[in-house]
This record gives structure tokens, C-alpha cells and sequence, in this order.
């Protein structure tokens, strides 16, 4: 080992080491991309959930190994610069903000200074850089120059301290009581006050640099003279050496049991394995490209590795410890396909693009790849001949390299003077013959392969062979895509496989231990033949990972499997597996797709999809992983949400749940369950990533589990969500609405009921007040009028009869005669205008009145007969008056021309219908009336018309003639009764 | 004119009328006629003070009056003077009017249209016991006798004498013709009218009486 490791011996301080070899391990790198809010991150810690937190330059993450769940000052936090985290027995997790402000998280509630007055009052200038909790909960604050703070969260001792500047952390000692470290100095706290009881001497005080603080373990720090720690209040020189002493190293984290992690001036952080007595056993440089802000290492020995600006970088446990080697040339995640370990200990390894890197004392070398013309294509198999000499079979050819020229050549066929194609497999017999796989089998026609290779003649032909190997009997077998051939001489047989059909396909063969011949396939795992019998079979029920082995090298009686699932390595002992090691994505390799692998001692080398990696063996047993589901967030319309109790959402929200448990390896696949309102089923979800949408207004109860690895399932997450009916779908606002409605719908109603009463108020109005007006004209006409002219009437009478002049008697009985008609003529005027007189009765009588007065006067008898009800029954002025101008018309007929003695008058009929009929016993109706006659019977059928009456005249029953007009119904005068307000 | 009528006590007739000219010209006209001595009024209650000193022994009633309507005012005179004739005097035969006027106690009424000499006759034959009535009018008095249940009994029931003439009425006959077909005297016939009407009258209280005891 290259670090001397004794204590208190400066001498050795001169020993030289050499330069540690720096290295990219396999890694996973967690960027803003995936999730975290800044690629600055400054510390990382993780929570008593199994939670990495990290603090960013932009606020805090959260990490479960899938999402990220960011938290920013909006959120709570003191400050969005957030240099380092740290989490109490009691829960909290403190973050120190770079303004020097304070601030916790508990149970999903974040305290600061705007919500906790011990938050407020303390507040370091030049912020506060470390944190430790001491054994009587006190939370102990280092400035980053010269503050301390005791901050007393159940109490309250709270106090704060302020020094001359120096570089200034606290720590604990190991009673876990407060320490701090000032400048070279110790301090402790006694009777509250500092006592300095120790300063760094020679030769560890020429370069200083803060000491950190481990996990309540102790303290140490990084001097010129070497790595010393605090040992009951003291400073011991701990790790003596000299190679401190460039400057070029910046802080350390010490982790119990002896790792220290050391920050270098620019790149790269170094890993140094201490013995409790000072010994370096181990040293290496990792990541020699990156700066390292702060490295952590979890309870499941995940190493986190925070940087300035390239977010965060995780090494699984035991990925520390792999290296991705990377070629002169080529890209450095590249395809490797085959491994070849020479005599030397050279790792040979091919990739899918022809390029052959050999690996000596930790170097890759450039391509020793043959590249002219096609190049060699594909890879496939490295062998070292007996002699010395590497060889490679390739997709186009057989490949053999020159030392002198340090590339390889192909070799050339002895029959066409040209490489072989499509080489699949290679191997040595114990004559040192060369076989190769390719189209029918070849075999080199010397040991020395150079002198070229023929084809073997087998039974085959020219099929395609795939895998060839030679065993120490002299035996060849060989595999085409599902049939195994032995060449024993001349002699090819076929090998019946059990279970192999000709539908499976053998990808590899190797000889076993005990001369056995290992058969593996991609459907049945590994057969396992003695002399072609086949004796056992290696597959998933007897401790194979996968049944699909793609490649498989046999070392003694270690095997080593590619499988679907990664490599695995086992020792067969009498046909079983006796021991077994799963490597792949989710321990020490950077991916499951291993293509060869070989094993040196305790370093496996892996060619993979990923590049070709270096990693421990036995690799560390993993962390048992056993999922517990944790309800990482919440999002409601793609928004975040924070939430006490039930979630509560609208109708038509998607509601976005993300469950998952805390897993930090990279490929693990995991099957989700859930169900909704305990309907009792589970549904199987895609993952823990789930979106609900279309919930149903009500109550729900979400419920979400992971199967475990046993195949059992994890307890359920529950999440109760309330969903909100939109404003118009609630009960309430329904029957506002109902009632609203009613009242709209009764208000229109009322209205227009209002109207239509208000509209027939007004008619009734204006039907009164012209019946008044009516009333009031006819009045007039009766009260002044009448009386006038009956007065006239009266005195005209008077005179004729007093006087004795013949000439003025005439005269006057004329006058007398004119004002007389003249007051039948006012008479029906009044008689027409009169509303009170808009009935059948007053009609009746009126007719009757008129009728007898007026055939009186022609000397011819009147009747009369009414057999309806006369009362109660409307007929307007108009109708009346036309009714009037029939019978007028009539009854001048019948002075005129009927000859007739009587006229008789008969209403009959009732309120449905009634019937006027007008007859005379004189001469009889003419059968062609003439001249007046005629257009008095048109007019008689015109005016019925007008009042919707029908109109007949005829012939009467004794002789005469008879006129009938038959009324339409009539209706009683209407009462009606408004009500207004 | 009857010559022996005016050496006799002047008929007392009270004319009521609104119409300064019409009922002047009406006064000179009775009293011209020798056997009246008429005096006239143009409100009821000037009628009502003239005739409580000086009873008539006809009335002359305007349905139309400036205070009280001539209706109204021929129940006041009935009451307090049933042996007052009264006679309604209208431009237009109203038989509503007339006959609410019958049943207030009026026993004749006549146009104003009428000559001097049918007002006088008319009134002649009112004071003689006559009544003129129209078939409009004497079917509504038949109308307001047959609801028989409602009327006392003999109060005011109608002789079938009287019901014979009214029925006749009814039917458009004149007096003359229904004494001609009754084989009686034209003011036999015209008395039994006078006796409808008063029966009439009478039915009217007894028709008030019933509507205030309901």
C-alpha cells in the first residue's frame, strides 16, 4: 500500500507514493432534468423515512429514488439558498439558510422565522455553515467565521456566542457533548464558558483546513502533517503523511468504520479506507472531472456526491468501488462484447465496433483493432493460443495479433487467401490447433495459426456453427442454432439434448468442471453433460436468475452466467449450485446487459453494454429491500398540492398521485396496485405514477401497494379525496334555484295575469265610460231635447187646434206631425244609445212598442207573444238596432203591400238561440218581389248578416207572409271582478 | 171638455217637472182646460211641501227630477198620501222605469210627446179608476205575480178576472179589443188594470217587507 501508516513517525513522511489512480465509478447522476430544482447542491442527508434531502442554491428536494419533491421559500423554507441540512432525534430536519436565517421541517409543516419566535430572534451574519445536535437535544450552529449558536428548541437555554473571526465548526465528542474547533483550537463548554484545552501542533499546523463533523463519532481534520483527530478533548495525529501538504485538498467528511472522504482543490474527491490505528489501507480518486461539494452516505451505504454545478451523483453500495475503464480512443460507454485474460495478466476486451483495448496496470491501451478495409466488425471472442499469441474471432474473420506491431491482423484462409467470415467462436484443441465457428467449422492447418486456416469437413456442411470448444480428451463440440455436434476425429455426431428442441437456441458452450460440457440456452438455462449424457440442468427453480444465459464462461468450477437479468457467478459442486453472486444495474455494475465477464482474483471485470467495468468480487451484500409505500405527492390538475386531511378537488379535476417506496437502485421494476372506494378489487396500475380523473361527486378512499419481494403485497397508502360538486350541482343551490325558478315562473304568472286584468280593467273602463258617455248623451237627448220638442209639440197642437185659418191649421198639423216623428226618431235614438237598454227585454219591449204604435196608426191589430226569457239576456246596440231595421223593414212591407189585418210578433227560443218571426195574414209572400221589395229583402239579409244572425222570408202559415230571423246565441251581461293592487 | 166637470170642484192636479218651459206650457194647458187647477213643481221636495198643504188629487210625475228621481219621489207621495193618483209623464217609454214607478205606487203613465187632450183624458180616466198598460208592461207585472210562494197569500193575488186582462195585454191587445173579447166596457177593463196596479203596489211592499225580513 502506498501510504505509510504509522503514528507519530514524521520520517515516514518522506516516503513517496505513487500517483492514485483516478477513476469514474458506475454512478447515477439526478440533474434539474430529473427532477432537482438547481444543479448546485450543497449537502444532502437522509431523513428517518429512508428520504435523501437536499439543499440546493434553489431551495430543498426531496428524494424517494423516482421523484423529486422540491421546497422553496414559498414553501417555508428561511432562505432559497439552503447550504446544508441536518435532522434531529426528534425529527427535524434544519436547514441553515445563506442568510444566515434558521428554519425546520416537521410533519409536513415547515418553521421559520415568520412562524416561530425562536426562529426570529437568532440570526447569524455570515450564516451559519455547520450543525450537530448534542446529547441533551440542544441544536448547536457554526458561523461560517465566528458565531456559535445553542439554540434550546423544547427550552430555553437558547444562546449565542460570537468569537474573533477564525475558521469556526462544531462537533461533538464521544460522549456526544458540544465541541468546536477554532482556528487550530478545541474548545468545550464548561459552566458556559469556552475553555480551549488543546491547539494542533508540529508539524500538523503549517496548512489547516476546517475540520468536519462525522455522524457523533469524533472529529477530524486535514492538516499539512496529515489527517488528525479529537480524542478526549485533544488532537491526536491520527493519519501520518505528507501528501496533504500540497494545498490541493479542501475539506473531509470521516465516516465510521475508517472512510474518509477528501475534497480536492479542484477535482475529484479521494476515498481513504483508515485503520482505527492510522493505516491507509485503500486510496482512491474518484471522479476526477467533477468538483465534489460534499459526499454522504446513507444507512444503506449509498454514497451521494453533491457538486456545484452538476447536480447530484449516486453510487449504489459497492459502485464506488467499479471502474468504468475507458479506452485511448472510443467512446467510454461503448459496447463491449468479449474478455480475454493473457498470460501477463493483460485484460484483452472487443467491442461491437471492432476495436480490441487491452487493460494493463490499470490503463487501457489504445485500439490495437485491425482497421483497414472493413475492419474486423463484431468482436465476438478473445482467446490466448497456448503460444502466446491473441486471437480474436470477428464478423469478418479470424484475427491474430502482432506484439511487434501491437495490432492485430487477420488471419488468412488457407484454401481462398482470404478471412474468413462471420467468425462466431473460437477455441484451441490440445495440439494447439485453432477451431473456429463460422459457416461449417475451420480448423488452422498448423498450430502456428498464421499459416492459415481450412475448412473441417463435419456433417454439418456449411451451416451456420455458432459456439465451438474443445475439450482435453481431444473432442470437439460444436452448436448450431439448436443441435449440438462432438467431433471425435472423423467422427461427427449429433448430442440429443433433453428438452432442447429444434425450436431453442444454445448461446453458449463451455466445458465444466470435472470434464463436463455446460450447454447453456436462452429458454432452459444451463444443461450440464458427462461424455454427451446429459446429468443436470441449472435453471430458475434450481437458483439460475433467468433461463435466458446469453453467454456463460466457465472458470474451473465457477461459472459465470449472462443472463436477461445480469451476471451472474456460481460454483457447481456435483451439478448443483453451491454458491451464488447476482451483479448487474442494481449493485455493482452499470447494467444488467453483461455480454462476458471475467474473474481475477477479487476484481471482476464486466463487458457490458456500458462499457467495460472493473468491480470488487464478492460484490457487497445488498440492502434488503423491503417496500414500504410512502405517498410522495399530490398533484391536482398537474399543480402540487399540500394538503391536510382529505384532498379535497372539484368535479372533473385529474388528481395525480405519486406513490412509491423509497428505492434507490437504478432498474428495480415493481408492480402497483390500487383501489378505489373498497370496492374490493385491486387494479393493476403501470406504476406508481397514477392519475385519476372522472371521479363522481362524494367521498373517496384511494388505497395504493407494492408487491414485496416475496410476492406478498406492502401495506396499503390510503388518501381519502372529497370531491366537490360544481356550485350549481349542490342540493342547496338546487332548491334556491327550484324556489327561484317557482318564483320567476309565479311572478310571470302573476304578471300577466295582472295584465291581462289590468288590460280587461281597461277595456271594462273604457266600455263604462262610453256607456256613461253614452248614458249622458241620451240622457241629454231625453231630459232636454225631448222635453224641448214635446214642448214644441205641445203649443204646435195648441195652435192648429185654436186656429181657425185653414191654410195655418194644415200648416201646423204638419209641423205637428214632423216634430212628432221627429220625436220617434230621438226616440230611438235614445233608445239606441242607452247602454242600460243593451238587452233582449228592452229590445223586446222597445220593437213591441214600436210595432204596435206603428201599425195603430195603419189601423192593423197587433200581437205579440214571447216565449223566452227576455231578462239577463246582452245584445249590443249594434245588433239591436240592426234587429230593429229588420222588423221596421218588415213591418213597412207589410203596410205596404201584405193588405194584411193582423201582424203578429213571436220571440221564441232561449239564450242558445233565439228566433224573431214577423207574420202577417194578408196576401202572401210574392214569388218575385219587385222593385222596393226586393232591395228591402237585401237589406233585411244584409243586416242579419252584420249581426250574425240568419235571415228567411216566406210564405206564413195562414197565407201571409212571414219573415224569421234567428239570432245567434247571447250571452249574459258579463260581471267581472278585478282585483288590483 | 166636459162642461159639467168645470162648474164641479176643479180636479187638484200637482205637475213635477224639471223643464221650466215644458212644464210652464203644461200648467197653462191644464188649467186652460177649465176642470183642472194645476200647479207645478220642479223638485220633489218643493212637490212634496206643496202638496202636504194643499193635497192634489193627481200627481203629474217626471221620471227625471233634479234631486229626488220621480220614482222615488211617487213612493214618498204614496206613503204619506196614498189617495194621490199618480201618473208618470215621460219623453220615452221606459218599461223598466214605468214599471218600477208601478210598483212605487204610480197607477198610469203617458208620453210627453202625448196631445194636451190624451194627457187630460188619460188623466180623466186615472182619477175614474183606469190604468193604461203595454204588453211589455203587463208581462213583467205577470212575471211579478208568479212567483206565487213568496207573496202572502190573498195579500196580492190576482183575480182571474185580472189575470184574463192581463194575459190579453200580454199579448199586444188594446183596451178595446179586450173589452170587445171579454164582452165588457173599455173602463171595466181599464179598471181591472187599476186594480193590478194597486195589487202591484202592494206586491212591491210585500216584496220589500220579505227582503227585509230575510
Amino acid at each position: 500500500m502506498c501510504v505509510a501508516s504509522t503514528r507519530f513517525l514524521p520520517l515516514l513522511l518522506l516516503l513517496r507514493c505513487p500517483e492514485l489512480w483516478a477513476q469514474t465509478p458506475i454512478h447515477r447522476r439526478f440533474t434539474t432534468e430529473e427532477g432537482l430544482p438547481s444543479n448546485t447542491v450543497y449537502a444532502a442527508v437522509q431523513d428517518d423515512q429512508g428520504y435523501i434531502w437536499f439543499a440546493t442554491d434553489a431551495g430543498v428536494s426531496r428524494f424517494d429514488g423516482k421523484t423529486f419533491v422540491n421546497y422553496g421559500t414559498e414553501d417555508g423554507l428561511p432562505d432559497s439558498d439552503i447550504i446544508n441540512l441536518y435532522q434531529d432525534s426528534k425529527r427535524r430536519i434544519w436547514f441553515l439558510g445563506f442568510n444566515g436565517r434558521l428554519g425546520f421541517h416537521l410533519d409536513g409543516k415547515f418553521h421559520n422565522m415568520t412562524n416561530n419566535a425562536d426562529l426570529a430572534r437568532f440570526r447569524c451574519p455570515s450564516g451559519f455553515q455547520s450543525v450537530v445536535e448534542d446529547a441533551e437535544g440542544m441544536m448547536w450552529f457554526g458561523g461560517i467565521r465566528h458565531d456559535v449558536l445553542r439554540l434550546d428548541p423544547d427550552g430555553d437555554r437558547d444562546r449565542y456566542w460570537e468569537f474573533s473571526p477564525r475558521p469556526l465548526s462544531v462537533g461533538l465528542d464521544e460522549e456526544g457533548r458540544i465541541l468546536v474547533t477554532r482556528g487550530r483550537s478545541i474548545m468545550v463548554l464548561r459552566n458556559e464558558e469556552w475553555q480551549v484545552t488543546d491547539s494542533l501542533e508540529p508539524p500538523f499546523q503549517n496548512v489547516f483546513l476546517r475540520p468536519s463533523s462525522g455522524p457523533r463519532n469524533g472529529m477530524v481534520a486535514l492538516s499539512s502533517g496529515g489527517i488528525p483527530r479529537i480524542v478526549d478533548h485533544r488532537w491526536e495525529p491520527w493519519v501520518v503523511t505528507d501528501e496533504l501538504r500540497n494545498e490541493k485538498h479542501q475539506a473531509c467528511w470521516f465516516e465510521a468504520p475508517g472512510t474518509i472522504w477528501i475534497r480536492r482543490w479542484q477535482r475529484g474527491v479521494e476515498r481513504w479506507k483508515v485503520r482505527d490505528d492510522g493505516e491507509v489501507t485503500a486510496q482512491r480518486v474518484l471522479f476526477p472531472d467533477e468538483t465534489i461539494n460534499f459526499v454522504y452516505t446513507d444507512r444503506d451505504r449509498n454514497v451521494w456526491f453533491a457538486t456545484p454545478r452538476s447536480g447530484v451523483m449516486l453510487c449504489q453500495p459497492g459502485q464506488e468501488e467499479t471502474v468504468v475503464h475507458q479506452g485511448l480512443t472510443g467512446p467510454v460507454k461503448g459496447t463491449y462484447l468479449s474478455l480475454e485474460r493473457d498470460r501477463r495478466g493483460v485484460i484483452w476486451a472487443g467491442t461491437a465496433a471492432g476495436q480490441v483495448y487491452a487493460l494493463e496496470e490499470g490503463r487501457m491501451s489504445a485500439d490495437v483493432g485491425w482497421e483497414i478495409d472493413r475492419g474486423m466488425g463484431r468482436v465476438k471472442g478473445l482467446l490466448e493460443q497456448p503460444g502466446g499469441t491473441m486471437l480474436a474471432a470477428a464478423d469478418n474473420g479470424v484475427f491474430r495479433f502482432d506484439p511487434a506491431k501491437r495490432r492485430f491482423f487477420p488471419v488468412r484462409s488457407a484454401d481462398a487467401r482470404k478471412g474468413m467470415v462471420a467468425a462466431k467462436g473460437i477455441d484451441v484443441d490440445r495440439d494447439g490447433h485453432l477451431w473456429v465457428a463460422s459457416f461449417g467449422i475451420h480448423r488452422s492447418v498448423d498450430a502456428d495459426p498464421a499459416k492459415g486456416i481450412a475448412v473441417q469437413p463435419t456433417a454439418i456442411g456449411i451451416q451456420r456453427v455458432h459456439h465451438i470448444v474443445c475439450d482435453p480428451t481431444g473432442r470437439v463440440w460444436y452448436s448450431t442454432m439448436s443441435r449440438l455436434h462432438v467431433l471425435e476425429g472423423e467422427v461427427d455426431r449429433h448430442i440429443p439434448v433433453p428438452g432442447l428442441s429444434d425450436d431453442s437456441s444454445i448461446s453458449d458452450l463451455c466445458m465444466g468442471p470435472g470434464g463436463t460440457l455446460l450447454v447453456a440456452t436462452l429458454d432452459k438455462g444451463i444443461h450440464m453433460l458427462k461424455d454427451g449424457v446429459a446429468i443436470a440442468r441449472i435453471h430458475r427453480g434450481s437458483g439460475l436468475v433467468s433461463d435466458r444465459v446469453e453467454h456463460m464462461r466457465c472458470l474451473g468450477d465457477t461459472v459465470l452466467a449472462c443472463t436477461s437479468k445480469g451476471l451472474q457467478v456460481f460454483v457447481l459442486e456435483h451439478g448443483k449450485m453451491v454458491s451464488s453472486w447476482s451483479l448487474g444495474a442494481s449493485s455493482v455494475l452499470a447494467t444488467d446487459q453483461v455480454n462476458d465477464a471475467l474473474l481475477v482474483g477479487q476484481r471482476l471485470f464486466a463487458a457490458t453494454a456500458l462499457g467495460h467495468c472493473e468491480a470488487p468480487f464478492p460484490p457487497p451484500p445488498a440492502a434488503p429491500f423491503i417496500p414500504e409505500l410512502h405517498l410522495t405527492s399530490i398533484s391536482v390538475n398537474g399543480q402540487r398540492v399540500v394538503h391536510e386531511g382529505d384532498l379535497e378537488v372539484n368535479t372533473g379535476d385529474r388528481v395525480g398521485v405519486v406513490v412509491h417506496p423509497i428505492d434507490y437502485s437504478s432498474q428495480r421494476q415493481l408492480d402497483y396496485q390500487y383501489s378505489l372506494d373498497r370496492s374490493g378489487s385491486w387494479a393493476p396500475a403501470e406504476s406508481g405514477n397514477m392519475e385519476f380523473a372522472g371521479m363522481g361527486k362524494g367521498d373517496h378512499r384511494l388505497q395504493m401497494r407494492v408487491r414485496r419481494p416475496d410476492g406478498g403485497w406492502s401495506a396499503p397508502v390510503e388518501l381519502a379525496i372529497r370531491v366537490i360538486p360544481p356550485w350549481w350541482d349542490h342540493v342547496a343551490f338546487k332548491v334556491l334555484g327550484l324556489l327561484l325558478l317557482s318564483a320567476a315562473t309565479g311572478l310571470l304568472v302573476r304578471n300577466s295575469i295582472t295584465r291581462s286584468y289590468r288590460r280587461a280593467l281597461d277595456r271594462e273602463r273604457q266600455r263604462t265610460a262610453l256607456n256613461e258617455e253614452r248614458r249622458r248623451i241620451s240622457a241629454d237627448v231625453h231630459d232636454d231635447l225631448g222635453a224641448e220638442l214635446s214642448n214644441v209639440l205641445m203649443h204646435v197642437r195648441n195652435a192648429a187646434r185654436t186656429t181657425s185659418d185653414p191654410v195655418a191649421k194644415s200648416s201646423m198639423e204638419k209641423v205637428a206631425g214632423g216634430v212628432a216623428v221627429t220625436i220617434g226618431r230621438i226616440d230611438e235614438i235614445i233608445w239606441s244609445l242607452d247602454p242600460q237598454r243593451d238587452n233582449l227585454r228592452a229590445t223586446v219591449h222597445f220593437i213591441e212598442q214600436q210595432a204596435s204604435d206603428h201599425l195603430a196608426t195603419h189601423g192593423i191589430n197587433f200581437r205579440t207573444a214571447v216565449s223566452i226569457s227576455e231578462d239577463e239576456l246582452h245584445l249590443s246596440a249594434n245588433r239591436r238596432r240592426e234587429l230593429w231595421l229588420i222588423v221596421r223593414e218588415a213591418l213597412r212591407n207589410v203596410v205596404k203591400h201584405a193588405k194584411a189585418s193582423t201582424v203578429t210578433i213571436t220571440w221564441t227560443g232561449d239564450a242558445r238561440g233565439s228566433t224573431l218571426t214577423i207574420e202577417d195574414d194578408g196576401d202572401g209572400f210574392p214569388e218575385e218581389p219587385v222593385g222596393t221589395g226586393r232591395s228591402g229583402l237585401k237589406n233585411m239579409q244584409e243586416r242579419a248578416r252584420k249581426i250574425g244572425a240568419t235571415f228567411h222570408a216566406g210564405p206564413g202559415a195562414n197565407g201571409g207572409t212571414k219573415v224569421e230571423v234567428v239570432l245567434p246565441p247571447m250571452t249574459s251581461p258579463q260581471r267581472m271582478t278585478v282585483r288590483t293592487r | 171638455m166636459d162642461p159639467e166637470k168645470s162648474s164641479e170642484r176643479k180636479v187638484q192636479v200637482v205637475l213635477v217637472e224639471d223643464h221650466d218651459e215644458f212644464r210652464a206650457s203644461l200648467e197653462y194647458y191644464l188649467n186652460a182646460s177649465g176642470h183642472i187647477e194645476c200647479r207645478s213643481y220642479a223638485r220633489c221636495d218643493e212637490a212634496v211641501e206643496g202638496i202636504a198643504r194643499n193635497v192634489p188629487d193627481a200627481v203629474i210625475m217626471d221620471i227625471h227630477l233634479p234631486d229626488e228621481d220621480g220614482i222615488q219621489c211617487t213612493r214618498i207621495i204614496k206613503e204619506r198620501w196614498p189617495q194621490v193618483q199618480v201618473m208618470i209623464c215621460t219623453v220615452h217609454e221606459d218599461d223598466e222605469k214605468i214599471f218600477n214607478a208601478l210598483r212605487a205606487g204610480a197607477t198610469g203613465y203617458l208620453l210627453k210627446r202625448s196631445s194636451v187632450e190624451d194627457l187630460i183624458e188619460a188623466l180623466d180616466q186615472m182619477l175614474d179608476g183606469g190604468s193604461p198598460m203595454s204588453p211589455a208592461i203587463a208581462r213583467r207585472v205577470v212575471g211579478s205575480f208568479r212567483p206565487a210562494p213568496l207573496v202572502e197569500q190573498g195579500a196580492a193575488a190576482l183575480t182571474p178576472r185580472e189575470q184574463e186582462v192581463l194575459d190579453l195585454l200580454a199579448t199586444g191587445r188594446r183596451v178595446k179589443e179586450i173589452a170587445t173579447q171579454l164582452f165588457v166596457s173599455p173602463n171595466t177593463v181599464r179598471t181591472h188594470i187599476r186594480h193590478i196596479y194597486e195589487k202591484l203596489q202592494v206586491q212591491g211592499r210585500v216584496e220589500a217587507v220579505n227582503k227585509l225580513r230575510r
